[in-house]
C-alpha cells in the first residue's frame, strides 16, 4: 500500500458496473519526504468519502477490490485495481 | 487506475480467440504512471463504455480486465471503465515549496475546475477546445 | 498491451525446453507522440519505433513489417500459453488497420 493526497475528483456517467455509487478521486503518491517525488497521480475508487487534501492510505491489486467487496474469489471481474483504503488520522 | 485520451482504434481479425467482439483503444496516458514500458501509449479493451476517439476515459489496469468477459480470461492488461465527465483538482498541489510536477503536460484538456484548499476561494476556468481533426 | 512493429525472428537449437514450438519475434514499439508536422492522422510513415527491440512468442503467423499488440505478464502467458513456458511477451492480435488521431495527442 501507499500513502498519498487527495488531490482532486473525477465524475463519470458512462462508467462500468463496479463504480455504480462509487466516487473517483486523484491521489499524489508521497514520498519519504513526504512530497509527491514522482509526480505520480493514481485514480482511486473512494468508499470512505476522502475530502480534498486529506492524507489517506492507498491499496492496489487484488487488496482494492477487497475495500469494494472482500472475497478473492468473488470479485476478480470487478473493475478496479487502486482503491483508497485508510483515511490517515496519524502518523508517526 | 489511469486517467487517459482515447486517440485511435485497432482492427484486427487475427488475434486471440477471446478477444473477439471487444474494441480495442488506443490510449494516450495523461499522466506518469510508472509503465514497463516508455512507448507513450496503451491499448484496452472497452467492454463496458463504449468510448470514442478524443474521451477522456479510466483506465483499469491488472487483473480485473482479463475477467470482462464470460468463461477463461482474456489475455489483455488494460481496461476503459469510465468516460470522465468533469475533473476538479486542488491547485495548492502545484504549489509550494515541493509542487507536484506532472509528467508531460498534464490534462490541461482535461480539467475544467480548479479548487483552492486554503480559503474558501473556488475558482473555476472554462473547458479549454479540443483541436478538430 | 502496446502496439509494435514486427522487424525480425530469432531462433536457436540449444534453448531453454519450454521455447519449444514457439515462433520467436522481434518487435519494436510503437511509441506515440505528438504530431510535428501538424498532421492530425498518424501513418505509417510518420509513425516512430522505440530503439528497444522485444522478442515476443507468437502463435498467430504475423510477419515482418507487420504491426501487432503485444500483451506482457505471467498473467496472460497463462492465458495464451501455459505457466510452464518461460516467455513474457507475446503477441495476441495481428493489426488489419488502426486510425490514431495524433492531433488529440498533447
Amino acid at each position: 500500500m501507499i500513502r498519498g493526497t487527495v488531490i482532486g475528483e473525477v465524475w463519470v456517467t458512462k462508467k462500468a458496473p463496479s463504480l455504480d455509487g462509487r466516487k473517483l478521486k486523484l491521489v499524489a503518491v508521497r514520498g519519504a519526504s513526504g512530497a509527491a517525488a514522482s509526480g505520480r497521480v493514481v485514480v482511486a475508487m473512494d468508499t470512505l468519502d476522502a475530502p480534498m487534501g486529506q492524507a489517506v492510505m492507498v491499496t492496489f491489486g487484488s487488496g482494492a477490490r477487497n475495500v469494494l467487496r472482500p472475497g478473492a474469489s468473488e470479485n476478480r471481474d470487478l473493475l478496479c485495481d487502486c482503491a483508497i483504503s485508510q483515511v490517515i488520522d496519524g502518523e508517526s | 487506475m489511469i486517467l487517459g485520451r482515447v486517440v485511435g482504434e485497432v482492427w484486427a481479425t487475427r488475434k486471440h480467440p477471446k478477444l473477439v467482439g471487444y474494441k480495442l483503444l488506443v490510449i494516450r496516458p495523461h499522466w506518469w504512471y510508472e509503465p514497463s514500458h516508455h512507448v507513450g501509449h496503451l491499448v484496452a479493451i472497452d467492454a463496458h463504455v463504449d468510448a470514442g476517439v478524443g474521451d477522456d476515459v479510466v483506465i483499469c489496469m491488472g487483473e480485473p480486465p482479463r475477467w470482462q468477459s464470460e468463461g477463461p480470461a482474456m489475455p489483455v492488461e488494460a481496461a476503459v471503465m469510465a468516460v470522465v465527465d468533469r475533473c476538479e483538482v486542488d491547485e495548492s498541489a502545484f504549489e509550494g515549496p515541493r509542487p507536484l510536477k506532472l509528467w508531460r503536460d498534464g490534462p490541461r484538456g482535461l480539467i475544467v475546475g480548479r479548487i483552492r484548499t486554503e480559503g474558501a476561494e473556488v475558482t473555476s476556468q472554462a473547458e479549454p477546445e479540443r483541436s478538430e481533426p | 498491451m502496446y502496439l509494435a512493429k514486427v522487424i525480425g525472428t530469432n531462433w536457436g537449437a540449444k534453448q531453454a525446453a519450454g521455447l519449444e514450438g514457439l515462433k520467436l519475434l522481434q518487435v519494436r514499439p510503437v511509441v506515440l507522440r505528438a504530431s510535428e508536422a501538424g498532421a492530425t492522422r498518424l501513418t505509417e510513415q510518420d509513425c516512430a519505433l522505440s530503439d528497444q527491440v522485444i522478442v515476443a512468442a507468437d502463435t498467430l503467423g504475423a510477419g515482418p513489417g507487420e504491426y501487432v499488440l503485444v500483451a506482457t505478464g505471467s498473467r496472460v502467458r497463462d492465458v495464451v500459453y501455459d505457466s510452464s513456458r518461460p516467455i513474457k511477451a507475446m503477441v495476441v492480435a495481428i493489426v488489419d488497420s488502426a486510425d490514431i488521431d495524433v492531433g488529440v495527442v498533447r
